[in-house]
């Protein structure tokens, strides 16, 4: 009896004893956290490299407003199977020549997916180094650098999608990658970009008018991709908002998208659409959101502000001016040529912070050429811009007559007297982001005078 | 019934202890990491170095060689970035060549860097600025566990100097940490300079001052365990010549003084050529503007002019009583007891094999000086080498040889 006690005791401890290290744990998920991250990181890494793995990315390294670390940087990346990335850019950090470089990449789970460039790359590294940022004239950076992230929490790259948002990992700026073609030049493609962006938005060019439905707004400095943006019933202030912004090509389509959304709500957009044909970005999100040039009364409302100091217009005989114009220019042509000398050229100017106009006549003077200047007030009026009376210039008309040979020329009294004293409807010749020229149409006189200038870039 | 329940416990002892057993089957081996399944991929084009430093560090060292840098394992708040491949290659089979393999030879086989060396090395490729303080932090140990060495982007083989600087005195440095933080150094090696530690300031002191102070180096002179470190890992890498200079230099006293001058060119436009730069001095500015000069503590006029002996001679004068060379031989004595005693291995060993590593020597085993200077082996070809490869290209070989296993990928 107490035997078979004592082997039951020991088939019971045997049985538990046993028991005990059968895994406990029910397999809840079927895989392990390590094969999911895995499998996490697969799935990221072949949406990548899908389609030829090119990428742009809208990269910006902090989300500071001021030039050189707000600035953001086109970066075309080719990923591949081989877990090799090729990075292209040409931008000022490469002193504006092409630039390339190969390295390697991943995608990492430390921080949900993440997009990590983990050798160096010159391009992308560029913006990590901690080294003085050369092209900034003082040496202040040295241990800081541009301060870029180079590992990126994907936060979207949905299947088959062309668009993914990465988020960097310290700095946190948000930088959207744009799928391209596999086989895309990457020279040809920032050349093309760098191009349509500088001649887009080319400094000195007027104010653009951003319409968000009811929000209006100016947006200054688009040429030095820093922008401030305001509204239109203010002033623009040293503070005012800056958003930067970066163009890229998509489809044959120019985008330009802010590095965060400007306006309220709904009537809110980042993300504009260039439309050929009327020289304005459309908003991709609500197209009648718009970023456009002046227009209307908006032209000659800006050229009489401080905006429009600097504005110059070229007035000529073959511009299509109205008949009575184009006689009295005719006029003016045949009298320089009567005293001995030749016009080259008319230049109405705007100066004194918008409340100046300036009358640049240019003529050759026996071998030499001289400029004579004839400078009236300028004040906005309904529609259009008023000269009043030419005051203190060097070269008045009777100064003039003087330099001129033999008996100076008269008929530029008359000249003159065209813009002295007239009130002028004024407009755009054509709605563009830039001012490309004006129609000026003199008031209360007959016959018609309509003059026609156009803008002088210099 | 006595027997029957003496049987029973040593039945229900018995069952337990067989359980036990069978419970642990974990292998508590020598590898925190799995050195079995560890993923490599022949389609990355990585495959060489990764095959490599498993082969090389992660299998027999338990040692992890990060390359591929890793953000969350850095300084967060510094801006690092990672280094090129191919750099990164070269100083792996470096820190084989010049370290993992230096103290496989000397320092008690692969076992004494199984249990001392760092489970990590960790390279990163840009600097380490320290923009407060105005210096560079070379490399870093932390805890006994990791070794993080800063500057690859710049690894050239050609520059030795470069490479003395930034990786081979780094890395025995950071080693000699490890091995500090394992078996304490002798407390009375702390007591030799106590009084002269600078923790702050040693930033703005010439290396030759230091070393008059009896100090191998300034950054010697921060505290006394960097001070450790730093004669153990100078002793190792600096090469002969720069030794003994190391040790002439401290034979003499120095002083500092203001100068109103603001640059070294002016400084130096100012004297009356020739001079002789040890009594008119070195200009340093530091970072917070100061401007001094450092010179060799000699007799002077009241106009501050030298007193030459009646031979013509400078007349050194020793007011310290700090004889910095006896100092740092007295260092290096204690150094070399305690790794001796703490770690059975003799540092002239591990210096001697070092330097014939990275300096040519004749047959016979002297060093070759060409102008001036040791020459560096690791761009001289191999003696009897079929190939006529270089030493670097050999080393770089033991990684090339894994791409013929790579299989290639549709990119």
């Amino acid at each position: 009896m107490n035997k078979n006690i004592a082997r039951f005791i020991i088939l019971v401890c045997t049985a538990i004893t046993f028991t005990a290290c059968v895994n406990e744990e029910d397999d809840i998920f079927g895989k392990t956290a390590a094969e999911r991250l895995n499998e996490v990181s697969g799935l990221y890494t072949s949406r990548l490299v899908a389609s030829g793995g090119t990428w742009i990315m809208e990269y910006y390294p902090t989300n500071s407003t001021e030039a050189v670390l707000g600035l953001g940087r086109p970066i075309l990346c080719q990923f591949a199977k081989d877990k090799t990335v090729v990075c292209g850019m040409k931008n000022s950090a490469s002193f504006n020549i092409y630039m390339e470089s190969q390295s390697m990449w991943d995608v990492i789970t430390d921080d949900g997916p993440v997009l990590t460039f983990n050798t160096c790359n010159d391009v992308l590294h560029t913006f990590s180094e901690p080294h003085d940022i050369v092209e900034t004239t003082e040496d202040d950076e040295l241990g800081r650098g541009f301060e870029g992230d180079y590992e990126f929490i994907i936060t979207s790259l949905e299947e088959g999608a062309d668009h993914a948002m990465l988020k960097g990992k310290k700095r946190g700026t948000y930088n959207r990658m744009t799928r391209l073609p596999a086989d895309v030049s990457f020279f040809n493609y920032l050349m093309d970009i760098n191009s349509f962006t500088s001649s887009t938005f080319v400094p000195g060019a007027s104010e653009l008018r951003l319409d968000l439905g009811d929000l209006r707004y100016n947006v200054s400095g688009m040429s030095t991709m820093l922008p401030m943006i305001y509204p239109r019933e203010k002033q623009l202030e040293h503070d005012s908002p800056v958003y930067p912004y970066l163009v890229i090509k998509y489809k044959d389509k120019y985008y330009l998208r802010f590095r965060s959304e400007v306006g309220e709500e709904a009537n809110s957009e980042q993300e504009f659409v260039y439309h050929p044909e009327s020289d304005c970005f459309k908003g991709v999100k609500d197209s009648t959101h718009v970023l456009r040039g002046l227009e209307g009364e908006e032209v000659p409302l800006y050229l009489a502000s401080v905006g429009g100091t600097g504005f110059s217009f070229i007035i000529s005989g073959e511009n299509p001016n109205s008949a009575a114009f184009n006689q009295a220019w005719k006029d003016l042509v045949d009298g320089f040529k009567a005293s001995g000398n030749e016009l080259t050229n008319v230049v109405l100017a705007v100066g004194n912070d918008g409340k100046e106009m300036q009358l640049k006549i240019s003529y050759k003077l026996g071998r030499g050429s001289t400029t004579a200047v004839f400078k009236a007030p300028m004040e906005y009026v309904e529609g259009g811009l008023k000269f009043g009376d030419y005051t203190g210039s060097s070269n008045t008309v009777e100064a003039l007559k003087t330099k001129i040979k033999k008996d100076g020329v008269p008929v530029l009294v008359n000249f003159l007297n065209i813009f002295g004293n007239g009130t002028f409807k004024v407009e755009g010749t054509e709605k563009a982001l830039n001012l490309k020229g004006i129609r000026m149409e003199k008031t209360g006189v007959s016959p018609e005078i309509v003059i026609m200038g156009i803008r002088n870039v210099k | 019934m006595k027997a029957i329940y003496t049987k029973l416990t040593v039945a229900v002892l018995l069952v337990a202890a067989m359980g036990i057993a069978s419970c642990s089957d974990d292998d508590f081996g020598p590898s925190i990491y799995d050195t079995t399944e560890y993923p490599l991929d022949r389609s990355v084009a990585t495959f060489p170095l990764d095959s490599f430093v498993k082969k090389n560090f992660l299998e027999p060292y338990n040692v992890r060689f990060i390359y591929k840098m890793e953000d969350i394992g850095s300084d967060m708040d510094k801006n690092l970035t990672p280094a090129p491949y191919d750099r990164s290659t070269k100083l792996a089979v470096l820190s084989k060549y010049l370290w993992f393999d230096v103290y496989d030879k000397y320092g008690g086989k692969t076992d004494f860097l199984r249990q001392n060396s760092p489970r990590i090395i960790h390279c990163i490729g840009s600097k380490s600025y320290n923009p407060t303080q105005g210096t560079e932090t070379l490399g870093v140990a932390e805890g006994g566990i990791k070794i993080t060495l800063y500057g690859v982007n710049e690894l050239d083989e050609n520059n030795i100097a470069y490479m003395n600087k930034y990786f081979f005195h780094t890395m025995h440095h950071e080693f000699g940490h490890i091995l500090d933080q394992t078996k304490l150094h002798p407390t009375s090696f702390n007591l030799l300079s106590s009084g002269h530690y600078n923790a702050m300031g040693w930033s703005d002191m010439p290396d030759s001052v230091s070393n008059g102070l009896g100090f191998v180096t300034s950054y010697a002179s921060s505290n006394y365990s960097e001070d450790l470190v730093e004669v153990s890992s100078t002793y190792i890498t600096a090469d002969t010549l720069q030794w003994v200079d190391i040790l002439n230099t401290a034979s003499y006293e120095w002083e500092y003084i203001d100068t109103e001058y603001k640059s070294e060119r002016e400084f130096y436009a100012a004297q009356d050529a020739p001079f002789d730069i040890d009594t008119v001095g070195y200009f340093k500015k530091s970072d917070n503007g100061d401007c001094k000069i450092y010179r060799k503590l000699c007799k002077r006029d009241a106009d501050g002019y030298v007193v030459l002996n009646d031979s013509g001679k400078v007349q050194w004068l020793h007011d310290s009583g700090i004889n910095g060379r006896e100092l740092i031989l007295e260092k290096l004595n204690l150094v070399r007891t305690w790794l001796n005693e703490s770690f059975q291995f003799s540092i002239d060993d591990i210096r001697r094999e070092v330097q014939q590593r990275q300096f040519l020597t004749e047959e016979d085993g002297k060093f070759v000086i060409k102008n001036g200077s040791l020459v560096n082996r690791l761009v001289q070809k191999v003696l009897g080498d079929e190939k006529g490869r270089t030493l670097m290209q050999k080393l770089l070989d033991e990684v090339n040889q894994y791409k013929e296993l790579m299989t290639t990928t549709d990119k």
